[in-house]
């Protein structure tokens, strides 16, 4: 390639990026999925012929995909994926093939073409593709679950969509079948692709976990995305298995050897890298169709969009009894979810040149059901969504969400306003007449707070749940410093490490116990224990109530009998803690023997007598409390 | 007849035992220092009657100043029942 077409290209490239932003900032305001826009902006293009870009099958499934696929594969987690692995294999391969089947044979039915023709436009539509449905998902916070099972799908059926493709694709043009054959060269690709991906993966996440050195771990992991694919692509194996199997490697493994900086910016470069691949990849899609060709071919296009959404209902609908234990609802979002992209179009584009007559007409019939899908099933996911509520974040949970940032930022204001008035900033007047306001409104929405806490337990274990993830997710990251800072060894680190995950993992924590356990140590204050003691003792006695959290107020008084100067402790007292507090009052109050000067009765002179009298120990009086409160 | 303990502020104190004294309730005043608001704490014994608890602990309330942090202790109250109860 010569320097003036790469300069050509960044041209184009950069046109289409802005173009892209706009569509983004659009999409944000008026609510509709980035995808879907990003088409439509690609059809106004294509059809007002603003750019001649003709775009190649290399340039989608070589540059545009990898990308795409690798982030996706590094975001789910190997235990999420085992979970559901028997349900997303059934998807990705007898699903792919029965998907393929159907469409090719109500194609061939409705449009006349011979049936292996009609069976190569069955395998390149097999491959899903929900990039614009886990978009929606993720803005609309959908069961993490049913993301995975969406998402882990596509990531295999496109991989074996490509091998079947390709088979079928062969027998077209040789005019023969050899099933023995088809099977054994299925395996070859599908597991030299997976196995490329699993090497390629270990090593380099080994790489990764001996450098310490953020921008080239992130180099390390770009090398991976498309080197795995281009290996893959020479070793005639399947090149988008092998990004999904390093993918998985790389978002499982890899972490382990990350530091919290590294994992950071690894997640944000390809967060980035995908988003403009998205981008790029959605507008070239629309800017591949050709409006007035569409409509020409309107006949086999609708047949083949009814082939299509008659193939997912009954794939998805006839494996739903495959070890379910998911709501039946979800498999409706299953089947509406099944969109079709990149995958199908650079398929479509890579039929070969010596195809036959009905090359162009299959490719035709491929962008309407991208379009199809992307437009009709794109934009009506998400009142799908919202009509089989499925959504996470129920009524309770927004009313929580806006109560406690009303709560948060009150406070904050409370406190900006407080910290003005200690500076001196604002005037005492403005203060007493503002405080009482905010404190008034905090207090306010504190109560509002706790209020919906109470009302729904399901909102306050979330709370719960999230602080104690949270936590973890501190300790993690402080041992990861701990073991690059060399404070701890590997082997400590993996052991505490182990014991961090498992509790992450761990869904099982039940907070709903905890809840009531806490109530039961925390009863209302139920007594009011005075005691008097001797000054000596009131320090051990204090600190020992204090640690165990027994709150303690002393007042100063005076011995009736020696005018000696002793200490009263009010103690306020829990049911149970009686016994606990005498226990500790017992064993820092000794009896001592002082001695004390008086003058000799009948004494002339002053002469002091000392003599010995024991004192100390306490005095202890214990009241019932009516009613206990804190203002 | 009822023994109210109230464990305020020393900044509230002396504002606290002056709304109660104005309503008529007779207040003792402790200094005190410890554990519950830490520091610069003051006792207050009041002795009412059992109809006026609430209204005590209301003037209580509302004679305390705001709290440096929203959601902080301002005061702390014990209700005693009391057996006996005279003035001479």
């Amino acid at each position: 390639m010569s320097g003036e077409n790469i300069l050509v290209a960044i041209e184009i490239i950069i046109g289409l990026l802005f173009l892209a932003t706009l569509v983004g900032i659009l999409a944000r305001r008026m609510r509709f999925p980035y995808t879907v826009g990003l088409v439509i902006m690609g059809l106004a293009l294509g059809f007002f012929n603003i750019t001649d870009i003709d775009i190649s099958p290399e340039l989608i499934l070589g540059l545009f995909v990898p990308p795409l696929i690798f982030e996706a594969a590094s975001q789910i987690r190997g235990q999420d994926l085992r979970r559901d692995l028997p349900q997303i294999l059934a998807f990705a391969i007898p699903g792919v093939v029965l998907t393929m089947v159907l469409v090719g044979g109500v194609v061939a039915w409705g449009t006349g073409f011979e049936l292996p023709v009609a069976l190569v436009f069955g395998a390149l539509v097999a491959a899903t593709d929900p990039v614009a449905v886990v978009a929606l998902f993720r803005t609309l916070g959908v069961p993490k679950r049913l993301q995975v099972l969406l998402e882990g799908e596509s990531l295999f059926n496109d991989g074996t969509a490509i091998v079947i493709f390709n088979i079928v694709v062969m027998v077209v043009i040789e005019g023969a079948f050899n099933p023995i054959e088809g099977l054994t060269e299925f395996l070859r690709v599908a597991g030299g692709g997976l196995i490329v991906g699993l090497i390629m993966g270990g090593v380099i996440s080994f790489m990764i976990s001996r450098i310490n050195e953020h921008l080239i771990e992130t180099t390390l992991t770009s090398i991976l995305a498309w080197g795995s694919y281009i290996t893959a692509e020479n070793l005639h194996v399947s090149g988008v298995l092998a990004v999904v199997a390093a993918g998985l490697v790389i978002g499982n493994i890899g972490p382990r050897g990350m530091s919290p900086t590294t994992r950071i910016v690894v997640s944000n470069f390809w967060e980035f890298a995908a988003f403009l691949a998205n981008s790029l990849v959605f507008l070239l899609i629309g800017a591949q169709i050709e409006l007035g060709a569409l409509l020409a071919q309107w006949q086999p296009i609708f047949w083949a969009i009814l082939a299509v959404l008659v193939a997912r209902a009954v794939s998805v609908y006839g494996f739903s009894w495959l070890g379910r234990d998911f709501p039946y609802r979800w498999n409706h979002i299953l089947y509406w979810g099944g969109l079709r992209g990149a995958i199908s179009l650079g398929l479509a584009l890579a039929l070969p040149q010596n195809f036959g007559p009905t090359r162009e007409t299959i490719q035709l019939m491929a962008f309407g059901v991208v379009l199809f899908t992307l437009l009709v099933q794109g934009i009506s996911m998400g009142p799908l969504v919202k009509r089989l509520r499925l959504i996470e974040r129920s009524e309770t949970q927004l009313e929580y969400e806006r109560r406690h940032a009303r709560a948060v930022i009150a406070r904050s204001a409370y406190r900006r306003i407080n910290e003005m008035h200690t500076q001196g900033l604002i005037s005492v007047h403005s203060w007493e007449i503002l405080a009482p306001l905010l404190e008034k409104h905090t207090d306010a929405l504190a109560e509002a707070v706790v209020d919906i806490l109470h009302s729904d337990p399901s909102v306050e274990v979330a709370e719960l749940d999230n602080a104690w993830r949270e936590g973890l997710r501190a300790q993690r990251s402080v041992l990861n410093n701990l073991l690059t800072d060399g404070v701890i060894s590997e082997q400590t680190y993996s052991e505490l490490l182990e014991d961090i995950d498992a509790a992450l993992i761990d869904r099982e924590t039940s907070w709903a116990e905890i809840i009531l356990s806490r109530l039961g140590d925390r009863p209302p204050v139920t007594k009011l224990i005075a005691a008097v003691l001797q000054p000596q003792d009131v320090e051990n006695v204090v600190s020992s109530l204090t640690v165990s959290g027994v709150p303690v107020t002393r007042l100063p008084s005076t011995g009736g009998f020696l005018r000696k100067r002793n200490v009263t402790l009010l103690i306020g007292l829990m049911d149970g803690q009686e016994e606990d507090v005498l226990d500790v009052i017992k064993a820092n109050c000794k009896q001592r023997v002082e001695y004390i000067s008086t003058p000799f009765e009948d004494s002339q002179f002053p002469i002091p007598a000392t003599i010995p009298i024991q004192i100390g120990g306490a005095t202890i009086f214990a009241f019932k409390v009516e009613r206990y409160e804190e203002i | 007849m009822k023994l109210i303990i109230a464990i305020v502020q020393d900044s509230d104190s002396s504002h606290v035992s002056k709304a109660l004294t104005e309503v008529g309730f007779r207040v003792t005043l402790i200094a005190s220092t410890g554990g519950f608001l830490r520091s610069g704490n003051s006792t207050l014994l009041v002795g009412i009657p059992e109809d006026d608890v609430d209204k005590a602990i209301q003037i209580i309330a509302a004679s305390c100043a705001p709290p440096e942090e929203p959601g902080m202790k301002r005061a702390t109250l014990f209700v005693l029942d009391i057996d006996h109860y005279e003035q001479v």
